[in-house]
């Protein structure tokens, strides 16, 4: 360690550290790479296994420990930053950025009203301008509200992984639970793929600021068809709690336009039923609870054309 | 590594390391009013446009700009020359020490040329990713409306 004053003494963060190049923040990287094919990048991650990782927008690179990397692949050059519209579908490029996706036209209105809240939800928005679509499903640590909003929406991934010499692509179901997320391992994502625009869909969320994090997010899709939900009362906490709620669905579904004047009980008390509470330093899990209940009505009634005054 | 990329207008090639953040690299070319803050992309403080968007300078690798075009705050306007949103925090006193007020400048930047007259909400939102550490946070929102105002009756 060099003392203060002489020749390469450096301080950051007010602790002494050698200088920058040894000790760069909390990173030692050796590679930058910028592949132009999904081929190159994939087999650019095989060779080094473990110690590379593909960097999207990079908004987790400095924040969470990665010192084990020695290698990043940039995925700016793949082309994944454009929204497509095939069969009315919007296949949303897995580099495109929370801002931009805020800001498509062909994802304006009811029916993806929850991805966009999910969106602009996120951090802030120097982050969000950052921060990409498949960033934030294939982290470690997704977020609590865009799982909500893609599976309600009943998003679909489409995914590149090596097979022997070749690329293999297959597309899944958007994986709710920690057995299915498993399936994403190794795979490179290349697309959402969201259904058609039908209906209408709303996400609902107990933070009350942009650097708020949030104890409970409910979302709600429906179309003349189905009716979806999900929550997620993770609320800073370590646990996995993304879940759709099939009992509550069920019963609002049977409902159709035809609810009855205490609809809003009934959901609030089926909701409590399903949700399964986390406790916490922040809050009970019966506080989670219940908040999550309030937020399920008032999405449900957002996805129904009602006020959502409780 | 060496990059080539687009700075306040010039070209410049420069060599960086690859786990090199944007924020060093800027400020080992004299672009010293990038501040380093929180160094996890929460503060603000080393905000800069990529591509006309604000972004924290922090979490970009250098490598990351390569081929594109940045702003920094030296690029908006001087002592001699401010920029109408640096005058407007002046007017508006919305500068205690200062080390926040070029990345809020950033962020007003981008802000005012997207939405030339903004609500008092769409202020605050935007200014909700940088962190006043003098606890300043009123100031710089009258600041803001003030500049767009000035900027509006300028054009």
């Amino acid at each position: 360690m060099k003392a203060a004053g002489e020749p390469g003494y450096t301080a950051c963060r007010g602790r002494e550290h050698e200088p920058r190049k040894q000790r760069c923040m909390y990173l030692a990287l050796e590679h930058y790479d910028r592949p132009t094919t999904v081929e190159q990048c994939l087999r650019l991650l095989q060779g080094a296994g473990e110690r590379a990782a593909i960097l999207a927008g990079g908004t987790e690179l400095n924040v969470r420990g990665h010192e084990e990397l020695t290698r990043v692949v940039d995925l700016q050059g793949l082309g994944l930053d454009q929204l497509r519209v095939e069969g009315a579908r919007p296949r949303i490029g897995a580099a495109l950025t929370l801002s931009r996706i805020l800001e498509l036209p062909e994802l304006e209105g009811a029916p993806y009203r929850a991805l966009r809240e999910a969106c602009a939800a996120f951090a802030n928005v120097a982050i969000q301008n950052r921060s990409t679509i498949g960033g934030r499903v294939m982290s470690d640590s997704p977020d609590q509200d865009l799982p909500c909003a893609l599976a309600v929406l009943g998003a679909r991934l489409r995914l590149a992984r090596l097979a022997g010499d070749q690329v293999r692509e297959e597309t899944i179901d958007y994986p709710t639970d920690p057995a299915a997320r498993a399936a994403l391992r190794g795979a490179l994502l290349l697309e959402e793929e969201l259904p058609p625009a039908h209906g209408s869909s709303a996400l609902r969320r107990s933070g009350r600021s942009a650097v708020d994090v949030p104890l409970a997010v409910v979302a709600a899709a429906r179309n003349e068809a189905d009716l979806r939900l999900a929550a997620n009362l993770q609320g800073g906490t370590a646990a996995e709690s993304l879940r759709r709620l099939p009992a509550t669905e069920a019963l609002a579904k049977d409902w159709g336009d035809a609810r009855p004047a205490d609809w809003r009980a009934q959901a609030r008390g089926a909701l409590l039923e399903e949700l399964v509470a986390f406790h916490d330093a922040r809050a009970s899990g019966e506080y989670r609870r219940d908040l999550g209940a309030t937020l399920g009505v008032r999405a449900l009634a957002a996805v129904f054309g009602e006020d959502e005054r409780i | 590594m060496k990059i080539e990329l687009k700075v306040n207008g010039d070209a410049v090639s420069w060599r960086c390391e690859p786990h090199e953040f944007l924020t060093e690299v800027l400020r080992r070319h004299g672009l010293r009013g990038t501040k380093r803050g929180c160094e996890s992309g929460d503060c603000g403080a080393c905000a800069v446009l990529l591509d006309g968007r604000e972004v924290p300078s922090c979490i970009v690798l250098a490598a990351q700009a390569a081929g594109h075009e940045l702003t920094t705050i030296e690029a908006l306007g001087d002592f001699e020359r401010p920029h109408p949103i640096q005058e407007a925090f002046v007017e508006s006193t919305a500068i205690q020490c200062g080390y926040c007020t070029p990345g809020m400048v950033i962020a007003t930047e981008e802000l005012l040329r997207r939405t030339p007259t903004p609500t008092e909400a769409q202020v605050r939102t935007r200014l909700a990713g940088h962190v006043c550490r003098c606890t300043g946070h009123i100031k710089p929102i009258e600041a803001v409306l003030r500049a767009a105002e000035s900027m509006r009756g300028r054009s």
